[in-house]
């Protein structure tokens, strides 16, 4: 009610100036919006169009000659597919230990009343300002017999500080200490609190994270680049990587795709019905998560 | 009189039997973290104990502790490398181009949504915005070299017209690297950006509002005198961010741009501390180490020395 009585009272003093200022801003907004949009649109529009079109250049926001050759393609290549499953191996395993460490992480370190608190947050941060960089992580890897190995994929990066700080920044303001006393009074310990009132109240921006992580291993590719080898391994990002080009590519994996795809004229739909295949997941979700994902963003902008 | 007291007895238990205590008390808390207390001291502490093979000749035969200390050799032989300082431009010429725009273009974005008193306009738009987010480095680049393929890609045939065929195929020009380099990120993160900007703004208060309307401010006084003062802390800490990480230009992200053509714009020192390590010949980890080491402890430096002057002159600060 009062929210809408001063846009009222905003409109109503609105002055010819104002109207001009907001006008052009509004105006601002729309050819920002137009340019953020129109290369995913004509991506997508792309991948639907036939080959003709988009190699003599023609198709812009609207499908010229549609069809969807592209996507039997790219659906029929095995290393897609067997990329695609990997990914989400990884994304899987990799996103529940993710969570489980996190949430060990920042529980502990919202208690107020917890000692080492302070040292143990230092200890943390300190990793989000310094690292020992990519070679002696790599001999690291490599003494641990992560090199070539699945796990590779799934345990370094368990721990992201940013997430766990938002975690633990939403813990301390929403669940009242009142709640740890009335339990303890109870005779309630520590992990069984955890388990049965702060992950339960916690859900909301446990959610969020899960995105977040989920969306890191569905999306990475330089770790993969760097410690697998063997191409049963790869994620969906390497195969992707061999296809759009570029000049670090790994292996014969171009070939052999290109003979797949048999016709050459093809290639460039492919690569576009490619990028909307690997996008899709993540944009589908899009809507559904944006209200959690901004929530998420402005818990971890407390600072804290 | 008693609280001084029991403060006084606090300050006198000595910080040994003072975790002594917590840990009785506290002792599940303790072991839930650590677990990840172990995670962090393997994955990213013991990289940084193993910082020290690039003040050493390693060789894997004699570990990390048993190859031989040379010293600030592999150093001196990157600073007297012609290729330093190329790198080094290279890589500030990018860092600094992109902070220039990074930093004030979500800004003014925000600026603009919270002008914005339509709600359906304004999620429209902040959702558009927020999508090329969660692109991937691979596929973000992938639509690069697809939108910007001069015979068929959108922009590239945009740009060829533009410039009546002046500019042609910017994917192999050593002078369009960063431009696309920084304007693909901007295109990326500029909406994401404005969120933590949207969350600050959220904080003007009605009253603040309404005093700046019986003042008689017009809409675009109320931006310069209401919303951007409430978000001044806000723009610090991020600017203090980004130039604290002036030297950290992803290698991901160049090495997927980069190709022989654009060598001479693209090669950053984290590319290149990259290749010396891992690729060319067998590696020499130790080289490759040295200036990975250089290029993090110059932006812990200048990270420490932002935050500070920070402190000084704005009173905000990370930490």
């Amino acid at each position: 009610m009062t929210i809408k009585n001063r846009s009222k009272n905003n409109a109503f003093r609105l002055t010819r100036g104002d109207k001009l200022f907001v006008g052009s801003i509004y105006f601002m907004l729309v050819i920002i919006g137009l340019v953020l949009l129109i290369p995913m649109l004509n991506v997508i529009v792309s991948s639907f169009s036939s080959p003709k079109a988009v190699g003599a250049g023609k198709v812009t926001i609207f499908p010229i000659g549609f069809n969807i050759e592209a996507y039997k393609m790219v659906l029929a290549n095995n290393k897609l597919v067997l990329g695609f499953t990997n990914t989400i191996i990884y994304t899987f395993f990799g996103t529940l230990l993710n969570i489980f460490i996190t949430v060990l992480a920042a529980y502990p370190m919202s208690r107020e009343d917890f000692a080492a608190k302070n040292i143990i947050m230092k200890f943390f941060t300190f990793t989000m300002y310094f690292s020992g960089g990519i070679i002696p992580t790599y001999l690291l890897y490599k003494n641990l017999g992560l090199v070539d190995s699945r796990l590779v994929m799934i345990i370094p990066g368990a721990l992201s500080i940013y997430n766990m700080i938002v975690m633990r920044t939403f813990m301390q303001t929403n669940l009242p200490n009142e709640i740890l006393e009335a339990a303890k009074i109870d005779g309630c310990n520590d992990f069984r609190f955890l388990s049965q009132f702060v992950v339960p109240l916690s859900k909301p921006i446990i959610a969020v994270i899960i995105m977040f992580y989920a969306i890191g291993h569905w999306n990475s590719y330089f770790d993969a680049y760097v410690y697998l080898s063997s191409e049963s391994k790869y994620p969906l990002s390497i195969f992707i990587q061999t296809i759009l080009g570029g000049l670090v590519t790994k292996g014969e994996t171009v070939k052999n795709y290109e003979a797949a795809a048999q016709q050459e004229q093809y290639k460039d739909i492919v690569q576009y019905a490619l990028i909307v295949v690997t996008c899709l997941p993540v944009w589908v979700c899009c809507p559904f998560m944006q209200k959690y994902f901004v929530q998420g963003v402005m818990v971890g902008s407390v600072k804290g | 009189m008693q609280l001084s007291s029991k403060k006084m007895e606090y300050q006198t238990l000595s910080l040994r039997s003072k975790y002594a205590k917590d840990f009785r008390k506290n002792w599940q808390l303790y072991v839930m973290v650590l677990l990840p207390v172990v995670y962090i001291l393997i994955f990213a502490y013991m990289p940084m104990y193993g910082l020290q093979i690039a003040f050493r000749n390693y060789n894997a035969l004699d570990g990390i502790m048993g190859s031989k200390f040379v010293g600030l050799m592999w150093f001196k032989r990157f600073f007297n490398s012609p290729w330093f300082w190329r790198y080094m431009r290279n890589t500030l010429a990018i860092s600094v181009y992109n902070i220039a725009l990074s930093w004030p273009l979500p800004i003014f974005l925000a600026l603009c949504f919270n002008v914005v008193t339509n709600k359906i306009f304004k999620n429209s738009v902040q959702f558009i915005s927020y999508l090329p987010n969660f692109i991937s480095t691979v596929v973000l680049v992938g639509m690069v070299n697809v939108l910007f393929g001069s015979r068929t890609g959108l922009l590239g045939r945009t740009l060829e017209y533009i410039s009546q065929g002046q500019v042609t195929n910017v994917l192999s020009s050593a002078s369009a690297f960063r431009h696309l380099y920084v304007w693909s990120g901007i295109w990326q993160n500029v909406g994401w950006s404005t969120i933590i900007y949207m969350a600050a703004l959220t904080s003007v208060s009605k009253d603040q509002t309404e005093a700046a309307l019986i003042d008689g401010a017009s809409r675009f006084q109320r931006v310069i005198h209401v919303d951007i003062p409430a978000i001044m802390p806000t723009m610090v800490i991020q600017l203090l961010l980004l130039v604290g990480s002036v030297l950290n230009v992803g290698e991901e992200k160049v090495l997927l741009m980069q190709n022989d053509l654009n060598l001479a714009a693209s090669e950053v020192i984290s590319t290149y501390s990259f290749k010396t390590g891992l690729l060319i010949g067998s590696g020499n980890y130790s080289f490759g180490a040295a200036i990975g080491f250089f290029n993090s402890f110059i932006n812990l430096i200048v990270l420490l020395t932002v935050n500070k002057v920070s402190k000084k002159v704005f009173e905000t600060s990370l930490w």
